[in-house]
């Protein structure tokens, strides 16, 4: 289920997901006109103040992340404890600064 | 104004994105109020760069060298750093930090960089997902930089010295002060100036939005995950 979140296809379960994947994906990747016709559908099942609200956490995690990106903040002790085998799970690990840096310095 | 009133965008949102947006165009502790302005005009500039989108198709970004598009009025490696976190914030590294912040700016200007690029950030990708204009540029206000910053700061392990908190877990099972709320605590008016902007948008318990807390964090974790986010 928490792969759903690295991946495109698979499901958690959560009320609209696939209308809230479309959204966000959408907009993170910078695709207006393709956003602008979702939003339209998405305004017939989930509503358009849900719509606005989803996006509106969007914007914000499109924020946040580049603050702990670029501050290399680690993660809450109890969370990284708590979620080691998730991580690994999901692929989220790949993500970590330490692999990041093996990745791509040079 | 920010946004027309028919948006269905609470008041509180309105107001803060209208205060953060003229804090950028005040004097911070390091920088005027003009170069925060022009952060901002050269993070929207990063958007259709060239070099930027040359660096995302390659292995590495820092295997591409060369100029980016947009205004240089900021000098040369802030415009750089500037680009890379508003691009491709997903492959920033260590390496990439230490060189920066030891050649070319001090930790604390480095922080207030990330708090008004990532303020605008948040401003400009709600104008954009809401199909509107982005917002005319911040108005620069004359003032110099105060240079305070927090001396307590501790080192956490991140890239930066973080604020000090206690790390008592809330009924969230997250520290009431998570290290994300704690990561420019080396300069509290970038603290302020992006959490200003980002309170309305999200809580970690009892969201006051119309979608549910579960959806909110299947978006939260979905851009997470599409930007390349370990936290």
């Amino acid at each position: 289920m928490l792969a759903s979140l690295t991946a495109a296809q698979t499901s958690t379960g959560v009320t609209f997901e696939d209308e809230l994947r479309g959204l966000t994906d959408a907009a993170i990747h910078g695709e207006w006109t393709r956003l602008m016709a979702l939003r339209e559908q998405a305004k017939q099942t989930l509503g358009a103040q849900q719509v606005t609200d989803a996006l509106v956490v969007a914007a914000a995690f499109n924020g946040i992340t580049r603050v702990a990106d670029a501050t290399g903040i680690p993660l809450d002790s109890h969370t990284a404890a708590a979620t080691q085998q998730m991580r690994e799970e999901t692929g989220i690990q790949r993500f970590s600064y330490l692999e990041k840096s093996a990745r791509y310095d040079l | 104004m920010m946004y027309p009133e028919h948006l269905l965008l609470s008041s509180d949102l309105r107001q803060a994105h209208l205060k953060s947006w003229q804090a950028i165009g005040q004097a911070g502790d390091f920088f005027t109020g003009a170069e925060r302005v022009a952060m901002v005009e050269t993070a929207r500039a990063a958007v259709s760069c060239d070099l930027c989108q040359r660096r995302k198709e390659a292995l590495s970004p820092y295997s591409i060298s060369g100029h980016h598009d947009g205004p240089q009025t900021l000098p040369e490696e802030i415009v750089d750093l500037i680009h890379r976190i508003r691009s491709d914030p997903g492959r920033l590294t260590k390496t990439w930090f230490d060189n920066v912040t030891a050649n070319h700016i001090s930790t604390q200007q480095y922080v207030e960089i990330v708090s008004v690029v990532t303020t605008s950030v948040i401003i400009d990708t709600l104008h954009q997902t809401l199909g509107l204009e982005l917002p005319e540029l911040p108005e620069p206000s004359a003032g110099e930089p105060r240079g305070q910053f927090n001396a307590s700061a501790v080192d956490i392990g991140g890239w930066v010295p973080v604020l000090d908190a206690p790390q008592d877990l809330a009924h969230h099972g997250l520290p009431h002060v998570p290290n994300i709320a704690r990561s420019m605590g080396l300069v509290p008016s970038a603290v302020e100036l992006f959490f200003t902007a980002f309170r309305p948008h999200y809580s970690l318990s009892d969201i006051h939005l119309s979608i549910s807390q579960a959806q909110a964090e299947f978006v939260a974790a979905r851009v997470s995950s599409i930007n390349e986010c370990f936290y």
